[in-house]
C-alpha cells in the first residue's frame, strides 16, 4: 500500500508492491457447476468476504485475502485497488507481478471521476455510464462490446467503490476477467458494495475516533480555561477588595484632616458661636462620611469571609439601647417603643451592637407604615446551656416577600419593594446587621407575616468572648 | 519637663495636625517627613520619649524605618519605644510593635497616646 499523489497521472508511481494474495490465481474451479451450484458457491464467497470485512480492519489488510476468495469463484488475473484520501491516492495490488503500469494508470484515473470505466488494455478506449446510468444491464452491454475490441485479450473490469451514492472514493479494478454475464454483474457489483462499505466504514470510525481526540483535547482546553478562569475570578475579588480597602484608606486621610481641622477650630477659645457650630456641622459631617467608610469596608470583610474585628468589653445593653434610641429619637421623632428589662449585662461590642440597633430601627422607620410604633424588645432567653439575648425590632407596614426574606441579608441587596419605594439605601445596613451578629457568635432573622408586621431578631450569647477570634480583635 | 514625641508620617497634612493635636495635648513634638528626614533628626535630638511611626509610607515604610534605625542607632533603638499609627481598623499582620489608630478624632487620639506617655 502506497501514498502517492496524483498531481499528474503519467508520473504516478508505486513506490512499493504490496504483499499481496496468491501469486498465480487460481483458475476458478467451478466451471462445470450448474448454475444453481455456482449460485450457491458465489454466496459461500460473499459470505466468507463479508465476514472478513466485519473484522473492523483497514480494508487494505483483508484485500489479498478477499480476492484468494474471490477468485476461486470468478476468474480474473490481476486486481488493483484504488481509494483517494483527501489528496493522496492509495493503491493495493492483487497479483503485483502482472500488473502494467497502464493498468495502475487507467485505475486511477478512473477513480478520479465519478464514471464507470470499462475498457481494454491496449486500447485506452472507454465506455462511461454516468451513475444515474449504472445497471448491471448497460454493465453488461458495455463490457460486451469494449470486450469485442479488446486485441490482446485483456479486459478491465473497473468497479467504482462508493456509499450512498456516486461519487466514488475509490475503485476495483479486476484485470483478465472474461466477459461479464448478468449473474457475474451482481456478483462483482455485490463484492464491490461490501469493500466500499467497509472501507467507508473503516474510515467512518478513523473520524469520529480523531473527532472524539480532538473533543477531548478542546474539553481539556475548555477544563484549563475554566480553571483559568476561577483564578481571574480570585484575582478580580482580590483586586476589588484591594481596591475598596485602599480607597477607603485614601479617603480616609483627608477626610481625617477635614474633620481634626473642624475639632481644632471648635476649640478655639476667640471664636463666635456662629464659627463653633458650622465647626461641629463639618465634625458631625464627617463623622458620618466615616461611618459609612468603615460600614463599607466592614461589609467588604463580611463579603470576603473575614470577621469583623470587634473589641469586647462588659456593659449594660438595656443602657445602650435607650441611649441610642434617644439619639435616633431626636432624627425620626418619638416612634419608638421599649420593651426591656431594667438591666442586661454582658460581653460585646459596644459600637457594633450599637451598629446593630441603628440600622434595624433605620429600617423600620424607612420601609414601615410611617406613624405606626416601632417596637423594640430585649429579652434574656436561655438555649441549649447558653444565656443568650434576644434584641427584637418590629415595624408594621408592607411586608417583605419570602424570595426578598432569603437574599435580604446579601451585600448590596434590597428587597424588591425597598428599590421600587424612590428611597436611597446601599443595601449593606443588613449584611453588617448579620456580620456583626455573627462576629458575636449570634444569629440574624427576619419574619412577615399581617399578623405581627415585619420582626427582625438578633440572637446573641451574653457573653461574646468566646466567639472572638485571636486575629479579629 | 514636657515628654518629647517624634512623630513620622509621609503626609505632610497628618503630619501637620498630628503636631498641633500633641502640641496642645502639652507633649513636646518634633515631625519628620518620612523615614529617611526621621532618622537624621533622630541623631540630632538625641531625647526622645516616644516614636509615632506611620505603618505604610511610600519610600522607606514603617518597618524599614525601624531596621534601619536599629542598624545605625542600636543604642537609641533599644531606649525609645515605638508605637505604630495605623490608618486600618485592624492592626497588621505579624506587628511586633503596639499600635494604635491614626489621628481621626482628637479626644480618641489624646486618649490613644496616653495609654503609652503622658505629658
Amino acid at each position: 500500500m502506497t501514498d502517492s499523489p496524483l498531481n499528474d497521472e503519467k508520473s504516478f508511481s508505486l513506490t512499493k508492491k504490496l504483499p499481496t494474495g496468491e501469486q498465480k490465481p487460481r483458475v476458478p474451479d467451478n466451471t462445470s457447476l450448474s448454475w444453481q451450484e455456482q449460485a450457491y458457491d458465489r454466496l459461500k464467497v460473499l459470505y466468507e468476504v463479508s465476514k472478513l470485512l466485519s473484522t473492523f480492519e483497514n480494508v487494505e489488510k483483508t484485500f489479498p485475502k478477499i480476492l484468494d476468495l474471490c477468485s476461486t469463484s470468478f476468474p480474473f488475473r490481476t486486481a488493483v485497488l484504488i481509494e483517494k484520501r483527501g489528496k493522496s491516492v492509495m493503491a493495493a495490488m492483487w497479483n503485483a507481478e502482472s500488473v502494467t503500469a497502464a493498468q495502475i494508470t487507467l485505475a486511477t484515473t478512473s477513480s478520479k471521476e465519478s464514471f464507470i470505466y470499462l475498457t481494454g488494455a491496449s486500447k485506452l478506449e472507454s465506455a462511461t455510464l454516468r451513475s444515474s446510468e449504472i445497471s448491471s444491464r448497460t454493465l453488461a452491454h458495455v463490457q460486451t462490446r469494449t470486450k469485442s475490441e479488446n486485441k490482446d485479450n485483456e479486459s478491465y473490469i473497473v468497479l467504482p467503490l462508493y456509499v450512498d451514492q456516486l461519487p466514488a472514493f475509490g475503485v476495483l479494478q479486476l484485470g483478465g476477467a472474461p466477459p461479464l454475464c448478468e449473474k457475474d454483474v451482481e456478483f462483482v457489483d455485490a463484492l464491490s458494495n461490501l469493500v466500499a462499505i467497509a472501507i467507508d466504514r473503516y474510515y467512518r470510525v478513523q473520524y469520529e475516533r480523531e473527532l472524539k481526540d480532538e473533543e477531548a483535547l478542546e474539553s481539556s482546553h475548555k477544563l484549563s480555561r475554566s480553571e483559568a478562569s476561577v483564578t481571574d475570578l480570585e484575582t478580580e475579588r482580590e483586586l476589588r477588595e484591594n481596591f475598596v480597602s485602599l480607597l477607603s484608606h485614601d479617603l480616609r486621610t483627608p477626610l481625617s484632616a477635614a474633620r481634626i481641622s473642624a475639632q481644632l477650630i471648635q476649640r478655639e477659645a476667640n471664636i463666635t458661636e456662629p464659627i463653633r457650630s458650622l465647626a461641629s456641622r463639618i465634625v458631625s459631617n464627617m463623622n458620618r462620611v466615616d461611618q459609612m467608610i468603615s460600614d463599607l469596608l466592614d461589609a467588604n470583610r463580611i463579603r470576603s469571609g473575614e470577621k469583623l474585628p470587634l473589641n469586647i468589653e462588659p456593659f449594660d445593653l438595656v443602657a445602650l439601647v435607650r441611649r441610642t434610641l434617644e439619639e435616633l429619637s431626636t432624627i425620626h421623632g418619638e416612634r419608638f417603643v421599649l420593651k426591656v428589662p431594667e438591666i442586661l449585662d454582658g460581653y460585646w461590642d459596644k459600637s457594633s451592637i450599637r451598629r446593630i440597633i441603628e440600622n434595624l430601627c433605620n429600617n423600620a422607620v424607612k420601609y414601615g407604615s410611617p406613624d405606626a410604633p416601632i417596637i423594640l424588645s430585649l429579652s434574656q432567653t436561655n438555649d441549649q446551656m447558653t444565656d443568650q439575648v434576644t434584641i427584637e425590632v418590629q415595624n408594621t407596614g408592607d411586608l417583605i416577600s419570602p424570595e426578598d426574606q432569603k437574599t435580604l441579608f446579601q451585600q448590596f441587596r434590597r428587597s424588591q419593594k425597598a428599590q421600587g419605594s424612590g428611597k436611597k439605601g446601599w443595601g449593606i445596613g443588613l449584611t453588617l446587621v448579620r456580620g456583626v451578629a455573627e462576629a458575636h457568635g449570634g444569629t440574624v432573622k427576619v419574619a412577615s407575616d399581617a399578623q405581627r408586621g415585619t420582626v427582625f431578631t438578633v440572637t446573641l450569647p451574653i457573653d461574646s468572648r468566646p466567639f472572638i477570634s485571636k486575629e479579629g480583635t | 519637663m514636657k515628654k518629647t514625641i517624634l512623630a513620622i508620617d509621609d503626609n505632610r497634612e497628618t503630619l501637620f495636625l498630628e503636631g498641633i493635636v500633641l502640641t496642645q495635648a502639652g507633649y513636646q513634638v518634633h515631625t519628620a517627613l518620612g523615614g529617611e528626614a526621621a532618622l537624621k533628626m533622630i541623631n540630632e535630638l538625641k531625647e526622645i520619649d516616644l516614636i509615632l511611626l506611620d505603618y505604610e509610607m511610600e519610600g522607606m515604610n514603617g518597618p524599614e524605618f525601624l531596621a534601619a534605625f536599629e542598624k545605625q542607632y542600636p543604642l537609641l533603638f533599644k531606649q525609645t519605644p515605638v508605637i505604630y499609627a495605623t490608618a486600618h481598623e485592624r492592626p497588621p499582620p505579624k506587628l511586633s510593635k503596639s499600635w494604635i489608630p491614626k489621628l481621626r478624632d482628637i479626644d480618641k487620639f489624646i486618649k490613644d497616646i496616653e495609654k503609652f506617655i503622658t505629658p
